[in-house]
């Protein structure tokens, strides 16, 4: 187990400095000037440019600028942003706004689509398990943003259930629904994931041979049906939450969520370079970590990675 | 042993009303069936193919020759027609700058289906070769492939096309696009490749090949990506309808395509201003949008179940 | 009392042995499945009786309807299969017509199942205590047996209570209270006898008794055998009752675990197949049933193995009074643990009746063919007749040996052989290192058949994948008609090819499922670059000619194909180069045995015409007797035995050779004796 783990933290460590050099490289090295970019049309003093320059060594090597990106990110030092506050500051307050909204998506979908997906998995063929299976095919195919804007819309104004934006109160009130809409493509991944293991574990040998050992229905389906399914709709579902954080751009757009998608967008439009590769190297890190989380979740629920 | 007799238990043996057939003869009646004959023979009593088939011929052709299912031009736009409900020779309505929505509509799909098809095959060519490479060879080869498709797979691809498309914002065509998300989007068709590949290459007609002489490029050609395809055609099929999603979320974003290219997530965009007052603007292009993207998700389904290997052995 | 040491260490209940009333009686039960292609008719008017106590054994190839019967009688048909009419009555209970309560009920406590594969029916994320345990629960098993000893006790004295024996006092010896009792001994011979020799009684004791299985009789009889002053008394207070993870240990010791306590903290994985299959039994006995069914319990383990388990399974059954319903694919296995056999084919019984009867008139055609094609029988038959002076030579299949091979000039000669793996160890960067082929040499002489015998992990297989040049030697060489194939070129190597060619096991796995029929027999011959498109296509005819296949057979695929007639295209696709040795690797073991026989004639009648030579590796000894005239016995990398297929048979010199030879099923049938 030692060294399995230790095998993926070796793993991680070309693929965390590859994937931050290629987020460095995408912003600051491809062609267009990030600092040019930020006088927008009217154009900046060339004085100021220089000193920009200097303050976020652009005038130095591409390499050498990465390096003391990284010498930063170790002191814990994400940047300043253009408007002088620091990204930390940004990171801090935006955040836990974020992983709450993540969490509450997360919940969402992991209740939902166990529970409907095994349902469909043990009726499969059934009417319950085509309706959701079109259900499912339906919420992949309509974009976030469609899905949020009809929910606001229904929701929000027509029914008056939900308040229709979040703003500065961040409650499980105002975050429900913007969670509902983050979750919802992955519930559907999770309700298909679930259904398809549930289906074939439920024709597996292990689980003739319960049965014939006299065991209830429902324990059959508890203890080794839907046990052994879980194994990959966890592995799905931790994976999944580092992409809840990072792709809540667009639903913390539309929710007017104040967390990092939302910082992440102001910054992308108001071409802050310097805080775009901070906030988006914060995202793949939590990504990242997540994957190694979900390799150690795999070693502990399925017994037989521990020995490999 | 008891050599105790009871009733039911002397010795009996069935009348010969059923004829022994020679051991194994061969059916000779059937008309000869590949595995692809065989899918295609499953998947044209699915409903949900058809339904996909003909949704996803629809669109393609509406892509290529919008003139045959409008005349009216979508540039054309008058803020006299400004949300203005549906009219004759006007199905869908104005939108806010008073351009007809269903016109928009028919030429919106152009940009969607040429960025989802053109990823598509920039990225299984890109994923393919490298999972397959990466798969057969394995070793050392494999772990250095396997790190760099993890580095890809890191940035999820939303994020690093925002990222992109921001520097690139001068210069936003099909082509950056396509380009972008073929770039961050490869490593998925990588792994999936990687992982057929690797199951098939061990199977005991290659190791039969390769004692018949043939060599391992050959066996990596010849017998292990034909064996290896159904995974790749479906995850493929299904991607194809996800890449549409991201162009659509960048052009909702206002870095996809630029404002002369005409395309739904940009109009959808535009629309969140009028929802309030007329949800239909929004309605058309974000339908338009869920169904192209549904019936390429619906067929690679389709294709799934018919090329289910469990479905296969008889 | 001591000799209770010797009798089995679990109470025998009180079953009647041999009722009049049957346990099971299955009468005119049709089962069918309903597929896209229509339905399927698996099972048609099958009829069994099983008397309690009885064996009874169903025989029949894959698709005979075989484990359909066996799986309706405990309600668990697999998708959409269906009892359409019929009866199975089992103690009372009409078994199509019960609730779904009643079936639970039935399941495990009365009825239990040995599965036929034991790497795929443990769950493996739960452990081995775990997957007992539940079938204990489930079936509300009284696992302490206090209650009932408690009753016990308030009706008889403490003297007589001890005095009931091993049937009557059934309250399980606790892990606790070994420890205790051991530590009771060893206080007790510390001050009487030596050191060693309390160390020897004490670890003696420690043997004999065990937890969750040994009951308090036995430990008071074990415990005064070794030595303890006053044992009653001392285990009247020590042994109160176990619970259930001792007698989940105890069920695990009886099905033959070894260090049960321990095992039964692992997962499936830790486990072999034979250890598994182990535990599937524990399982299955759990509830003390009436009647077991045992789906090919050991077709899927080593020959030797097997016959432990069997051995093992069938002491048990005997003592508990269990009635057994035997599956297999087997004769010879069926005849010789089975007081009664049926026989099925295509879902009909054609023939049932008392085994030994059956097996020496048989009446119905089909019995008459599995009779003379099974290799068991076969084999033994061989022996039979030898042993009796008959000249046996009608009996064998005609090799292309003819008892002069020595004079035949050899073809192929592997010499001091060896293959090391390295095993990755758990570190990174660790291994050790495993010799698969240990120091092998033997020859192969021109238009003979060697046989490679040996267990799974004895390194044949690696043997014939150095020989077909798919994987290098450590050291040692392979000649080939006298010229060392390490030392040559690509070019020459490619040439090689041609002149040895493979059979596999597996002709669902060596087929390309994407190439047709003619593609695949062609293309060893485009390989080559050999002849233009018309005159292969001739030759691919020839082929298929030479393999009894129709010409209509060409464009058809893989997947149209029985395993037999995937393996007659492997047999041509391997002939298509004209080579002058064919490795056949397990290359009938996946067969049905009518087919099995089929092949092996195939080969026998090819090896005459066209003087080819065999390396046939197999773990099945009975197929070796029909067609090798030499044969090689390999056990954990080494050649153990080398002699002429004969001698192998009629004196083996090693106890290995022996155990597989006696591991062939219907070693026990004397019905040949003429």
């Amino acid at each position: 187990m030692a060294w399995y783990v230790g095998r993926r933290l070796l793993q991680m460590v070309p693929v965390f400095f590859g994937a931050t050099l290629l987020i460095y490289f995408m912003v600051f090295a491809l062609p267009g000037d990030p600092i040019v970019a930020l006088g927008g049309d009217r154009g900046l003093n060339p004085a100021v440019v220089e000193q920009l320059r200097a303050h976020y060594h652009l005038d130095q090597p591409f390499l050498t600028q990465y390096v003391l990106f990284l010498k930063g990110l170790l002191h814990w030092d994400f940047g300043t942003a253009f408007n002088g506050r620091p990204v930390r500051d940004l990171i801090a307050a935006a955040y836990p706004v974020t992983i709450k909204l993540a969490f509450l998506a997360l919940a969402f979908e992991a209740v939902f689509g166990v529970v409907v997906g095994l349902i469909a998995g043990l009726r499969k063929g059934g009417f319950f398990d085509a309706t959701f299976l079109l259900v499912s095919l339906a919420v992949i195919a309509v974009p976030v943003f469609v899905l949020g804007f009809v929910m606001q819309f229904v929701i929000g104004v027509k029914l008056a259930w939900l308040p229709t934006t979040v703003g500065g109160d961040v409650s499980l009130r105002t975050l429900l629904m913007p969670a509902i809409v983050l979750g919802s493509v992955s519930f559907a991944y999770v309700l298909r994931l679930t259904r398809t293991s549930v289906a074939e574990n439920m024709s597996a040998d292990f689980v003739r041979t319960a049965t014939a050992k006299g065991l209830s229905h429902s324990r059959v389906v508890t203890v080794h049906v839907l046990r052994n399914s879980l194994i990959p709709v966890v592995t799905f579902l931790g994976a999944d939450l580092g992409g809840l954080m990072g792709g809540a751009i667009i639903t913390e757009g539309i929710f007017n969520v104040p967390g990092v998608g939302q910082a992440l967008y102001r910054a992308i439009q108001q071409s802050e370079a310097p805080t775009v590769v901070s906030l988006v190297t914060v995202l793949v890190i939590v990504y990242i970590f997540a994957n190694l989380f979900v390799d150690l979740l795999y070693a502990v629920l399925d017994p037989r990675i521990r020995y490999v | 042993m008891s050599d105790v007799v009871r009733p039911h238990q002397d010795h009996f043996f069935a009348q010969l009303d059923t004829a022994l057939d020679a051991v194994d003869s061969v059916d000779e009646s059937a008309p000869p069936a590949s595995l692809w004959h065989d899918a295609w023979q499953s998947l044209r009593t699915r409903p949900i193919f058809w339904v996909s088939a003909v949704l996803i011929l629809l669109v393609i052709v509406v892509a290529a020759f919008p003139r045959l299912f409008t005349s009216v031009d979508p540039t054309f736009c008058e803020l006299k027609n400004s949300v203005r409900p549906s009219i004759s020779g006007h199905p869908f309505g104005f939108d806010r700058q008073g351009c007809d929505v269903y016109s928009r509509v028919i030429y919106g799909a152009r940009a969607s289906v040429s960025v989802g098809i053109l990823t598509t095959l920039a990225v299984v060519l890109l994923g393919g070769i490298v999972g397959a490479l990466a798969g057969f060879y394995g070793k050392w080869f494999d772990s250095l492939l396997s790190r760099i498709t993890d580095i890809f797979f890191a940035i999820p691809l939303v994020l690093a096309a925002i990222v992109v498309m921001q520097v690139f914002s001068t210069k936003r065509t099909v082509v950056t696009v396509v380009l972008v998300l073929s770039v961050f989007g490869w490593p998925q068709i990588a792994r999936i490749t990687r992982g057929a590949v690797m199951s098939v290459k061990n199977a005991d007609f290659i190791t039969a090949a390769t004692a018949l002489g043939a060599s391992r490029f050959r066996n990596l050609v010849r017998h292990v990506l034909p064996n290896a395809a159904a995974p790749i055609i479906v995850t493929a099929t299904v991607s194809l309808g996800t890449f549409i999603v991201a162009e659509a979320t960048l052009s909702f974003l206002g870095i996809g395509l630029p404002g002369t290219v005409m395309s739904w997530g940009a109009d959808i965009s535009h629309a969140q201003a009028s929802i309030r007052t007329q949800p239909s603007v929004l309605f058309y292009p974000a339908g338009a949008l869920a169904l192209t993207v549904l019936s390429f998700i619906m067929m690679g389904d389709a294709v799934r179940d018919a090329l289910d290997p469990k479905a296969r052995t008889r | 009392m001591t000799d209770s040491l010797t009798t089995p260490a679990f109470p025998v209940p009180q079953h009647h042995k041999h009722g009049d009333a049957p346990l099971l009686a299955v009468r005119d039960l049709e089962v069918s499945f309903t597929t896209a292609g229509g339905i399927v008719h698996a099972v048609r008017g099958a009829d069994l009786t099983i008397y309690p106590g009885q064996t009874v054994a169903i025989v029949g190839e894959s698709g005979s309807g075989k484990s359909t019967l066996a799986h309706a009688i405990i309600d668990l048909l697999p998708g959409t299969g269906k009892v359409t009419s019929g009866s199975i009555l089992f103690n009372g209970t009409e078994v199509t017509k019960a609730s779904k309560r009643e079936i639970i009920a039935l399941r495990g406590q009365q009825i239990g199942l040995v599965p036929q594969d034991p790497m795929s029916n443990l769950n493996p994320v739960w452990k081995i205590g775990y997957q007992v345990k539940e079938a204990l629960k489930a079936n509300h098993v009284d696992v302490s047996r206090v209650m009932r000893n408690t009753l016990t006790e308030a009706l008889i004295t403490d003297e007589a209570l001890l005095e009931v024996g091993p049937n009557g006092d059934d309250l399980y010896l606790g892990r606790k209270a070994k420890k205790a009792l051991l530590r009771d001994l060893r206080t007790a011979l510390a001050g009487v006898r030596g050191v060693d020799q309390a160390q020897a009684a004490v670890d003696a004791a420690s043997a004999a008794l065990v937890v969750g299985a040994t009951t308090r009789s036995q430990v008071v009889a074990i415990l005064t055998a070794a030595g303890l002053p006053d044992a009653a008394a001392t285990v009247r207070a020590r042994v109160q009752g176990s619970d259930a993870t001792d007698r989940v240990a105890g069920l695990l010791s009886e099905a033959g675990l070894v260090d049960a306590e321990r095992r039964a903290t692992q997962y499936p994985h830790e486990f072999s197949g034979g250890m598994r299959q182990r535990a599937l039994i524990a399982i299955a006995l759990a509830a003390r049933p009436q009647l077991l069914i045992a789906d090919e319990p050991t077709s899927a383990l080593d020959v030797t193995v097997q016959r432990q388990i069997l051995d093992h399974l069938h002491g048990l059954t005997e003592e508990l009074g269990t009635a057994v319903l035997f599956i297999t694919h087997d004769l010879g296995l069926a005849a010789e643990r089975a007081e009664q056999l049926v026989v099925m084919y295509r879902g009909k019984v054609v023939e049932s009746g008392p085994a030994r009867q059956i097996l020496a008139a048989p009446r119905h055609p089909y019995t008459k063919r599995l009779v003379a094609s099974a290799p068991s029988l076969a084999s033994r038959r061989i022996q039979s007749a030898k042993a009796a002076g008959v000249q046996a030579t009608e009996l064998l299949a005609p090799t292309g040996g003819d008892g002069v091979s020595s004079v035949r000039a050899e073809v192929l000669r592997v010499e001091n052989l060896t293959r090391v793996f390295q095993l990755r160890g758990a570190r990174p960067g660790s291994h050790t290192d495993f010799k698969a082929v240990d120091d092998v040499s033997f020859q192969l002489r021109a238009g003979t058949t060697l046989a490679l015998v040996g267990e799974s992990g004895s390194g044949k297989s690696t043997v014939a994948n150095i020989i077909l040049n798919l994987l290098d030697p450590t050291s040692g060489k392979v000649f080939f008609d006298g010229t060392d194939m390490s030392t040559l070129g690509r070019k020459d190597l490619f040439a090689f090819r041609r002149r040895v060619q493979p059979i596999f096991q597996n002709p669902y796995g060596s087929l390309d499922p994407m190439y047709s029929i003619f593609r695949t027999i062609e293309e060893p011959l485009r390989t080559h670059r050999i002849g233009n498109k018309a005159s292969r296509e001739k030759k691919v005819r020839e082929l298929l000619d030479m393999v009894a296949l129709p010409q209509a057979t060409l464009r058809r695929y893989p997947n149209e194909l029985s395993g037999g007639q995937r393996q007659r295209i492997a047999v041509a696709r391997a002939l298509a180069l004209e080579p002058e040795v064919i490795v056949c690797d397990e290359a009938v073991s996946a067969l049905d045995v009518l087919v099995q026989a089929q092949i092996l004639t195939l080969l026998n009648d090819l090896q005459a015409e066209l003087g080819l030579s065999y390396l046939f590796i197999t773990h099945d000894l009975a197929v070796v007797r029909q067609i090798a005239d030499e044969v090689c016995v390999m056990n954990a990398g080494r050649i153990v035995e080398q002699a002429t297929t004969d001698e192998v048979f009629d004196h083996p010199q090693q106890d290995y050779t022996r155990e597989l030879l006696e591991a062939i099923p219907g070693a026990k049938l004397d019905i040949f004796g003429v």
